[in-house]
């Protein structure tokens, strides 16, 4: 488990997942599908590619631009439920919600690196940002 | 100029914050909020009610407002000035005002550079007729190509609709000299000019400039919100199909329910209640600009873009940063951090500095065909900012590198 009080490594985290995303550049799988998701506040705009087999998460890779919180939020959720069943997604989601507009959460052990955004819900406006990728993910589970 | 900090409100009790999005709207000064808080407190009545001495004042408040408007623009008379809601209004009221007038095959206008206001309601326009919208070339420093422009002139070509300043470039056109050549090809293609960015900057006299219709929004020019002017000259906008029916604008209903006849110009474009608080705010709004003096406003924002931009070089700044339009005459500056959303940016100086700069696209779809880059931050200069402000911002900009302190 991540130290949430080592705010250095947490930077180095997230802008790791900002500067050098993995989950980055569309696979062009045809089974796969394509959701869109578009600020409707901000210019940020993601391309979301997503394999879903027997109800297992299988690919997720996006493309576009965005911000730091955004770009970070997307690689780092994409990577922590892949190979996850949709209802465990969405335990995530439900705890990810939680925790982007208190800072905390009861099973804090879900979000895994997600917990480097601690303090967005001391900057409402970004909360967005956090979600643009993860709203698109929970739009597909329900 | 001595500080104009004072006229503003907006800083009694949060005197940390630079407000730096004076494209945007610009700040509200005194003399508006008092003014239409004291109409909205000692009279507050329908200026269609004429019957009763209240409702009276009311509409001379109005006709009070036009006149000044007339005297500002230099109109050559009152019921040339249309009130409505603000410059999007206004732009959709002249389009679809236009509509009989365009035929299929048709050509308007217009530049990339326009904010949606001024493109869709055209966009939308040639749809419905079957006409095309054209964009002009433009120069290296983003204004109207001369000689491009010259060219795309055609017996088809019906409106030329362009900024007078764009919206987040800030490139100035010369509205004279386009204006001219349009006329001289054909004197009866329409020329509207959007003046959102410019009417409180810069001098627009309308009957000088020999333009046809202009638009803008009082809440630039340090007025009220949901207020703006459609200017036209007499005729052609009397050819102009309202774009609202309702009460005020109709004198007469015939009991078939088929015939009727409208009010004249003004009030024929201006159906239903008008919002006579931001009238009476405007008021006090041009006043304000005619005490300052146009020439004075343009003159110490011109100052602060210099002040800018050698402070931009003497720091070079440009190693890390791309700014968009450092050499334009006018006080925007665009500029992105390289590597780095806009967003982040802004949300940086905001949540570091108390700086409040605009990201993203602006409103302006279509930039990213003239700049390479889809997305920007703009931060924009008015009276109410001063060197020191300069100052902060650049140290900002000069930290950029921290931007994810806001989040830890």
């Amino acid at each position: 488990m991540i130290d949430i009080n080592d705010d250095i490594l947490l930077r180095k985290i997230l802008m790791k997942h900002f500067t050098e995303p993995i989950n980055k550049g569309l696979k062009n799988n045809k089974k796969a599908i394509i959701k869109d998701a578009k600020s409707q506040t901000c210019a940020d705009e993601m391309q979301i590619e997503i394999l879903i087999e027997n109800d297992i998460f299988k690919e997720i890779s996006f493309e576009g631009t965005a911000c730091a919180v955004a770009t970070s939020s997307a690689d780092i959720f994409f990577e922590l439920i892949i190979n996850k069943s949709k209802s465990d997604v969405k335990k995530i989601i439900n705890q990810y919600k939680i925790f982007l507009n208190t800072g905390e959460a009861s099973k804090i052990e879900l979000l895994d690196k997600l917990i480097v955004f601690k303090n967005i819900n001391k900057q409402k406006n970004r909360i967005l940002c956090a979600n643009l990728a993860i709203d698109a993910i929970n739009e597909i589970i329900e | 100029m001595k500080d104009l900090k004072k006229y503003f409100p907006f800083y009694d009790k949060q005197s940390n914050l630079i407000y730096f999005d004076s494209s945007a709207t610009s700040l509200k000064i005194k003399k508006v909020i008092d003014a239409e808080m004291q109409f909205l407190t000692e009279n507050g009545t329908n200026p269609h009610a004429v019957d009763y001495k209240k409702g009276y004042q009311a509409l001379e408040l109005i006709e009070q407002a036009r006149q000044l408007t007339k005297e500002f623009i230099n109109a050559k008379k009152p019921e040339e000035i249309i009130f409505t809601s603000g410059t999007t209004h206004s732009i959709n009221l002249l389009a679809n005002g236009l509509k009989k007038l365009i035929k299929k095959g048709d050509e308007i206008i217009v530049t990339e550079l326009e904010h949606s206001a001024n493109l869709l309601p055209w966009i939308v326009l040639a749809k419905s007729n079957g006409a095309k919208v054209k964009k002009v070339e433009l120069n290296d420093d983003f204004t109207i190509d001369i000689d491009s422009f010259k060219a795309i002139l055609s017996s088809k070509t019906k409106i030329v609709s362009f900024a007078s300043i764009s919206n987040t470039i800030g490139a100035k056109n010369d509205i004279k000299l386009i204006t001219k050549v349009i006329k001289d090809f054909n004197k009866d293609i329409i020329v509207h000019v959007d003046a959102a960015q410019s009417i409180g900057h810069i001098r627009t006299d309308v009957t000088d400039l020999n333009i046809d219709f202009m638009s803008w929004s009082a809440h630039k020019m340090y007025g009220p919100f949901g207020l703006g002017c459609l200017y036209g000259k007499y005729d052609l906008l009397n050819q102009l199909e309202p774009l609202f029916y309702g009460g005020g604008m109709s004198l007469k209903i015939e009991s078939d329910l088929i015939n009727y006849s409208l009010a004249t110009l003004p009030e024929k474009l201006e159906g239903g209640t008008p919002n006579i608080s931001a009238i009476v705010g405007f008021i006090e709004s041009i006043k304000f600009v005619n005490l300052i003096g146009l020439e004075n406003i343009e003159k110490y924002e011109l100052e602060l873009k210099k002040y800018f931009v050698d402070k931009v070089k003497e720091n070079n700044l440009e190693k890390h940063i791309i700014f968009y339009n450092l050499d334009i005459k006018t006080p925007i500056i665009l500029f992105n951090v390289k590597g780095v959303n806009p967003q982040d940016i802004t949300n940086f100086l905001d949540d570091k500095y108390n700086i409040l700069v605009r990201g993203g696209a602006n409103c302006a779809r279509r930039i990213e065909g003239v700049i390479n880059t889809k997305i920007a931050i703009r931060a924009s200069f008015g009276i109410n900012n001063n060197k020191a402000e300069i100052d902060k911002f650049i140290e900002a900009l000069k930290n950029t590198n921290s931007f994810l302190d806001v989040l830890f």
